[in-house]
Formats: C-alpha cells, sequence, structure tokens
C-alpha cells in the first residue's frame, strides 16, 4: 500500500525523470541537446493542447473518441478555407473552430439528447467525422504550401521560443486555472463523481457536458491548426494515433476513467515521456509502427495502475 | 380470489423487429431492381453476412454481459499475419489451429485485465488494438502476406451443392450456420446462457445466487476469441493475404451488428436469431452501396449513423415498454384495489 500510495504521489514524475535518463544514456549528448529538447517539446505540444480538453471531458465522466478525427478534419478544413474559399488565415482558423464547436455540438447531443453512451456516441462520430473530411475532401491532399502567414503560427519565435510552445504553455495554465479555481472546473469534478446528485443539487449537468465536448474539440482544432500549419498540407489520413495518444497521456497522468478526478499537470509529464519515447524511437531508426506497440501497452499499463490500488482494498475487505 | 398481476418479467419477450426490417427491405430491394431476385446475389450476400456475423455471435454474449471487445479486429490480422507466415513450414490443419490458439489466448488476456484487473473493457481494448496492430506491422513489415495452399484458400472460396445455375451454397455460410445453431443451443438452453442474462441483468444478485461472475465474464471473452479466430481463417483464405491492415473498423461492424440485433449495450438482452438476421441485413446493406456505385467515403458516415440509429431505437423501446408496463400496472391495481376494499 505505501507503494501506491507514493506511486499515486510522484509515480508518473518519477516515471518521466527515469525514461529521461534512459534515453539520455542510450543516446548520449545528441538527445539531451537544447535543439532536440525543443524538437521534442514542439511534438508533444500538439498531443499536450488536446489533452487539456480530453481531462475536462474524462473528469465529467464522459468519453471523447472523435478528438483524432476532428484533428483530421482541421487539416482539411484550414485548406478548404485557404485555397478555395479564399478567406485568408484569420477567416480559415475562425472557420475551423467554428466546425470544432460544431463537432462538440453533435458529440454533446448524441450523448445527452440521444442517451447513447458516450463512448459509442464518440466512437461513432469518429467515423463519421473521418468520412466528412473524406467527402469534402474528395479523398485528395490539399497543399498551401504558398500561405506564408498561416506557416508563422508554427514557424514563428516569441522571444527566441516558437510560437506552438507558448500556446501550448498559456493553454496549460488557462486550463490548470479553471480545472481548480472556477465553478466550471468544479461542476465538472461533481459531475464526475456523481452525476444524479450533482443533476439534484441544481447544478445544470446537461449544460456541463455540452461544454465539456465543445472543450475538447476546439482543443482537438487548435492542435490541427498548428498541425496543419507546420506539414501546410491537409490530408484525410492525418492524425491516425492522435485520439489515442492524448487519452493516453491524460490516463498516464492520473485521471481516473471512472471520472471525478483530473491530474493536468500529471498529464503535461505523462506527455512529456511519451515524447522522449518517440524521439528516441526516432533517433534509434525504428518504423513508425514501434509507437503503436509501445503507446498501446503503455496505455494498458496506466490503466492497471490506476486501478491497482482499489484492487488490494477490495480484496482486504 | 387473488388475480395474478401479469408483469414484463412473466410475459415471454419476443423481438420480431429485425426480421421484419429485413424482410421489408428484401421486398423492396426485389421491387427495384432484378439483381435482387436472383438466389446467387443472395449467396453473395450471405458469404459477406458469415464473415462479421460469426464474430458478432461470441461478441453478442461479451456484450450481454456489459463488457465489449474493440480490440477483435486487429486481433484477427494478427492472427491471421502469424497463421500464413508459419503456414508453409507447419502445414494447413496446424496454421489453422495456431490462429485458433492465437485468438483465443488473446482474447483471454484481454478478459483477464478487464474482469479480474476490473479496467473499463472499451479503454483497455482499444490499447490492446493499438498495441495488436503494431506487432503485426513488425511482422509483416508493412508488407501483405500472401495464402499459397490450395487447400486452405478453399474454406473461403468454395461452393456446396452447385449445379447448373445455381452458385451453391457458400462454405462459410455453413460454418456460420453451425456456428449459430451452437450459440443458440449455448444461450438460450443450457445453464450458461442463463447465468449470463443473470448476470446481465443484475451483477450482485446474480453473484448472491451463487454464479461465478468472474469465471463466466472471462468465459465469454474465451468464446469470443474462438469465433474470432474462425473468422481470421475464413477471411483470410477468402482474400488469399494477410495484412495488418485487413478489414478495418471490422470490430466496430461487428458491435453494430450485435446491436441492431437488439441487444442493448447497458441492459440484459440479446438473442442468436437476431444477431443471425442482423449480419445478414448488414451485409445486405454493404451489398446496395456497392451495387448502386456510392462512393466509398459515404460508407463512414453510413456506419456511424446506423450504429447510432440502432442504439437510439433500443433505448426508445425500453422507454416505451417501461411507460406501457406502468400504465398495465396501475390499470391493474385499479381494478383489484376495490375488491380488496370490500374485504
Amino acid at each position: 500500500m505505501k507503494f501506491l500510495k507514493l506511486w499515486e504521489k510522484i509515480g508518473i514524475y518519477g516515471l518521466t525523470l527515469f525514461v529521461f535518463l534512459v534515453c539520455w544514456a542510450l543516446l548520449g549528448e545528441n538527445f539531451v541537446s537544447a535543439y532536440n529538447l525543443m524538437n521534442v517539446l514542439m511534438q508533444i505540444c500538439l498531443v499536450v493542447i488536446g489533452s487539456v480538453g480530453i481531462v475536462f471531458v474524462i473528469t465529467s465522466g464522459l468519453i471523447d473518441m472523435s478528438i483524432g478525427s476532428i484533428y483530421t478534419l482541421t487539416s482539411i478544413v484550414v485548406g478548404i478555407g485557404l485555397t478555395k474559399l479564399n478567406i485568408g488565415t484569420v477567416g480559415s482558423v475562425v472557420l475551423a473552430l467554428l466546425v470544432g464547436v460544431c463537432c462538440g455540438l453533435v458529440n454533446g447531443g448524441l450523448v445527452v439528447y440521444m442517451k447513447i453512451p458516450p463512448f459509442v456516441a464518440t466512437l461513432s462520430t469518429m467515423l463519421a467525422f473521418k468520412g466528412v473530411s473524406y467527402l469534402i475532401s474528395s479523398g485528395k491532399d490539399i497543399m498551401y504550401i504558398s500561405h506564408e502567414s498561416f506557416k508563422m503560427i508554427s514557424s514563428g519565435t516569441i522571444l527566441g521560443i516558437p510560437n506552438p510552445v507558448w500556446i501550448m504553455a498559456i493553454l496549460l495554465i488557462a486550463g490548470y486555472l479553471v480545472y481548480k479555481y472556477t465553478r466550471f472546473g468544479v461542476y465538472v469534478r461533481a459531475c464526475g463523481s456523481n452525476a444524479s446528485v450533482t443533476k439534484i443539487s441544481g447544478i445544470p449537468v446537461k449544460r456541463v457536458y455540452f461544454l465539456c465536448y465543445i472543450c475538447s474539440s476546439v482543443f482537438a482544432v487548435i492542435g490541427g491548426i498548428i498541425s496543419a500549419s507546420r506539414t501546410l498540407i491537409g490530408t484525410s489520413t492525418a492524425g491516425a494515433t492522435y485520439g489515442i495518444d492524448c487519452i493516453c497521456a491524460v490516463v498516464l497522468g492520473g485521471t481516473l476513467m471512472a471520472g471525478g478526478k483530473g491530474n493536468i499537470i500529471g498529464m503535461f509529464f505523462a506527455a512529456l515521456l511519451l515524447g522522449f519515447m518517440k524521439n528516441m524511437l526516432n533517433m534509434l531508426n525504428l518504423e513508425f509502427y514501434y509507437q503503436y506497440v509501445i503507446t498501446g501497452f503503455i496505455l494498458v499499463f496506466a490503466l492497471v495502475m490506476g486501478n491497482l490500488r482499489e484492487l488490494l482494498q477490495a480484496r482486504k475487505v | 380470489m387473488q388475480k395474478s398481476v401479469k408483469t414484463r418479467s412473466a410475459r415471454k419477450e419476443r423481438d420480431f423487429s429485425i426480421a421484419i426490417i429485413t424482410l421489408l427491405f428484401m421486398a423492396v430491394l426485389a421491387l427495384i431492381h432484378p439483381q435482387y431476385r436472383s438466389i446467387n446475389n443472395y449467396m453473395n450476400i450471405l458469404r459477406e453476412a458469415s464473415f462479421v456475423g460469426i464474430a458478432a455471435l461470441g461478441m453478442l454474449n461479451v456484450i450481454i454481459t456489459n463488457n465489449t471487445d474493440l480490440s477483435i479486429g486487429t486481433m484477427m490480422a494478427l492472427a491471421a499475419v502469424i497463421m500464413l507466415k508459419l503456414m508453409p513450414t507447419v502445414g494447413v490443419p496446424a496454421g489453422i489451429l495456431i490462429c485458433i490458439l492465437i485468438c483465443v489466448s488473446l482474447s483471454l488476456l484481454n478478459g483477464y485485465l478487464v474482469v479480474y484487473c476490473r479496467i473499463s473493457a472499451f479503454i483497455l481494448t482499444l490499447g490492446m488494438q493499438y498495441a495488436f496492430k503494431g506487432i503485426a506491422f513488425i511482422i509483416t513489415h508493412q508488407k501483405i502476406i500472401a495464402a499459397k495452399d490450395p487447400l486452405f484458400t478453399q474454406i473461403g472460396n468454395m461452393n456446396l451443392f452447385a449445379t447448373k445455375g445455381f452458385d451453391g451454397i457458400p462454405l462459410p455460410f455453413v460454418i456460420f450456420l453451425v456456428s449459430t445453431i451452437i450459440s443458440y443451443i449455448l444461450l438460450h438452453r443450457t445453464g450458461f446462457g442463463r447465468k449470463l442474462f443473470a448476470i446481465s441483468n443484475s451483477e450482485n444478485a446474480a453473484y448472491l445466487a451463487g454464479i461465478n461472475v468472474k469465471l463466466v465474464k472471462l468465459l465469454t471473452y474465451g468464446i469470443l476469441g474462438i469465433f474470432v479466430g474462425i473468422a481470421s481463417i475464413m477471411i483470410s483464405s477468402r482474400l488469399w493475404m494477410a495484412s495488418a491492415e485487413m478489414r478495418v473498423s471490422y470490430e466496430f461492424d461487428v458491435i453494430t451488428i450485435v446491436v441492431m440485433g437488439g441487444a442493448a449495450l447497458t441492459c440484459g438482452k440479446g438473442s442468436v436469431i437476431n444477431t443471425f438476421i442482423s449480419s445478414i441485413f448488414f451485409a445486405m446493406i454493404y451489398n446496395v452501396i456497392n451495387h448502386f456505385n456510392v462512393d466509398p467515403y459515404w460508407q463512414y458516415i453510413l456506419r456511424a449513423v446506423l450504429l447510432a440509429l440502432s442504439i437510439y431505437a433500443s433505448n426508445l423501446r425500453v422507454v416505451i415498454r417501461n411507460k406501457l408496463d406502468q400504465h398495465r400496472f396501475r390499470k391493474e391495481i385499479t381494478r383489484l384495489m376495490p375488491e380488496s376494499g370490500d374485504k
């Protein structure tokens, strides 16, 4: 039991440090160079931004599987905005955010009004949004290399630090503050602990659910915009593992799947851990599909660790 | 004097909705197009139905006990890849045995983690889905493995009782039919099936009645593994190959079939016959899509809408039935009350 208490407190930070040291030992100076560490930060910022929304969703007792497809859809919508509609950078970004809000509303509507279990509802919208992105792009890639101002979103720097890292830091801190200190944060935790009691207490549970879903899809859209401005191509196959990466980071970071308890700082460290792992795989020249295995098994490990304490307590009784 | 109050548990429930929908669909198609009046096209549909339907039979048991498994699609691909990789050295029968053993052991691993470690089935099997896919990629290096043994490829492609003008009954469908009969006996005619329904109605009550709830749940995963193994053999032999990305979103189709067949995802209902019919209905929809040249990208949206609608319908059915029961109960009470007042 002592070990488990220790794990709950500092487990993820210790594990991240451990993985960091292992990578350092395996890869040497190349890994700890400032350039590479900034590279890792740039890589994880997409997952971290998406995960902020997922923390809210899982804490309120729901789940959102569709963010991977929303991320994909974003790259297509931005491409259409820039090339076909010619509404400029600001217009395309606003359009993408609006699409994100709509996706959130669809998810929320399915769960709240049609009473479909959250997992199945968002799993089916995952397919549906993917289908929409195939349909509006007719399966083709959309290139927008020439749009300099859109490119600046990811390639520009402020005070020597790249824009995506700033965006990630701002959203992470904002998410932390909202979760910890606002009424919405308390509502979210209350819904996750016991939805029916929360409803009886007069808290608008339905509105909280809707807001959570809108929140998660808008964050996924922001991640998608940053990734689109880096790759400058809209393709329907992007972001195949985005959803599972985000959920993996959130669960490993100490957020309970059952709801009621979230951990945004832990999520950041878990994302860092996954980022180190991916970086190591890249530097060892291993194929992309090793990531599938590692992500899958890390997720299973995180789930087992999250449940272990409860399990042991149940066995004692 | 005492009159019995008829409640829901006393009535025997029969659900014909999916059968009626399928028959209507068939009738409309037959009116529209001559292809849907030929028996050979229906034989094709039956063959396609058996590839997903057989896994749906196993998934039905798992869903009845309020669990699920999202990893079966990639599990099937992984087993097929390993089987075809080993088949040149070990031969066909041993290869088939290995395939089924792999599926059963992976499925039991899922089951163990879900049942004994109490991990949410959805998220666990999602993680496993990626792990299996990655392992299959590592084995194949993103290449396709061809099935060369003619004996093996007969399993998915052979037709029985073929005559002139009639293509014959596909062997996969015969396997599917036999599995359906076995599943029917298992679920509706044995103690094991009764235990499943007891668990799905109330796990605590089942536990207090002396049922080994965890073992039964684990066994449902084992049975699912057997069926996925058979599906894996049939599909890879039909396609003459295996790859890490064969039958994308297979698990999704299987779950849709089970839900369309009337098994609610949260409370315990379900019947083997309805699952059988709904798998044929599902294959028919795909046949129609292909026949009328619908843009394949619509399939994604269609799948999503189909699943969402069928769950919504099953929710609605429960709500309406509860309302009717309440109404009937109140009527009976008001009818009985004056009599008890006389005494």
